[in-house]
């Protein structure tokens, strides 16, 4: 009898070690940012950022004082405000559709957001754009918009809205705005 | 004789083992990240001389500006904001260290980086270096700048490191 219950627990604690294994979460997933998603507005808070998207356009051409940015695709353009929550640090931007995946234009140079370095308790707004092509645009009716603290965002937070980009007619030019400080 | 009585000494064993195995396969490891994420603060209070990675150092002076006064709004602070000033005596030896500043608010829980000339209008003393000088040759003035939320003005304390000192800092009060 008591053989007999030996057994049963070693059957068991194999089976249980078996699905343990089978359940250990691939890599990337590990690995995976924290995501807060966010519908424009609304404001979502991270470990060291906090990220309002406020405005999403689609344009042929982008527009900063001077210089206009044109492309043989589209613009999606996005408004919004961040801020770090515990130490200086600058920002990155993601689009997401798909597998694909698309890094904020540095077009801007020195005055676009992703070129400050944010500080805690002082938002800073500014625009982040993206460079896609125009037939992706019209058939992406899911594309998500991500900020992240880093280029690597492994195991950080990252905060993102989900846009419909199929839904957005492309205006002819939309201006862009530089990093600008705001009150806290 | 019951089974656990039969097997008091390996029970007892396994009681005291257990643990020291978790402790000695993750101890060593969680320190060192312990340290590396907050380093190890020598606290230096106001007006204190402390040496530290080859030099001395001593805050002389500290104060803030808030947004809201005429001296605020002179220098171009944003409203809600005040700018921290801190000023130390550096008396290096032989090799001048280098050195980082950094404002953290009571708590510690936020830091910010010393102001650019393009985060408010203001200008160092005369004489007064804004880094940590390398080449310094005797003791030297040093002055730096901080734009922070009104909130965190008030027991601010000043975090200075040093790359060679590191897992140590100074944090003075000010």
């Amino acid at each position: 009898m008591r053989r007999g219950i030996s057994w049963l627990v070693g059957l068991a604690l194999v089976i249980a070690a078996g699905a343990v294994v089978a359940l250990e979460p691939p890599e990337q997933m590990r690995q995976a940012p924290f995501v807060v998603e966010k519908n424009l507005g609304e404001r979502g808070i991270g470990r060291n950022v906090e990220v309002t998207f406020t405005e999403v356009q689609l344009a042929d051409a982008v527009e900063y004082e001077e210089w206009t940015g044109t492309t043989t695709g589209v613009w999606l353009v996005v408004d919004l405000t961040a801020m770090n929550r515990v130490e200086p640090a600058g920002i990155q931007s993601f689009l997401l559709i798909g597998d694909r995946e698309y890094r904020g234009s540095d077009r801007m140079g020195s005055d676009g957001i992703e070129s400050a370095v944010l500080a805690p308790g002082i938002p800073t707004s500014g625009t982040i754009m993206f460079e896609i092509p125009r037939e992706l645009a019209s058939q992406t009716s899911s594309a998500r918009v991500l900020i992240s603290t880093n280029s690597d965002w492994r195991l950080d937070s990252a905060v993102q809205t989900t846009v419909d980009v199929s839904a957005l007619e492309a205006l002819p030019v939309v201006p862009v705005s530089p990093a600008t400080k705001e009150s806290p | 004789m019951s089974w656990m009585l039969r097997n008091r000494w390996y029970l007892i064993a396994l009681a005291v083992i257990a643990p020291l195995a978790v402790l000695v396969a993750l101890g060593a490891g969680w320190f060192a990240y312990a340290e590396a994420e907050s380093g190890r603060p020598i606290p230096v209070a106001e007006n204190e001389t402390v040496d530290f990675a080859g030099a001395e150092w001593t805050v002389t002076d500290a104060g803030s500006i808030a947004s809201d006064t005429s001296a605020g709004e002179s220098i171009g602070l944003l409203p809600g904001t005040s700018l921290v000033i801190v000023t130390l005596e550096v008396s290096p030896g032989e090799e001048p260290p280098d050195c980082t500043l950094e404002l953290t608010d009571a708590s510690g829980a936020r830091q910010w980086h010393p102001a650019t000339y393009s985060d408010v209008d203001v200008e160092a003393d005369e004489n007064a270096e804004t880094y940590c000088s390398t080449t310094a040759e005797g003791p030297y003035t040093l002055q730096s700048w901080f734009v922070v939320p009104e909130d965190a003005a008030s027991g601010a304390r000043l975090r200075l490191t040093n790359g060679d000192a590191e897992p140590e800092f100074l944090l003075f009060t000010l």
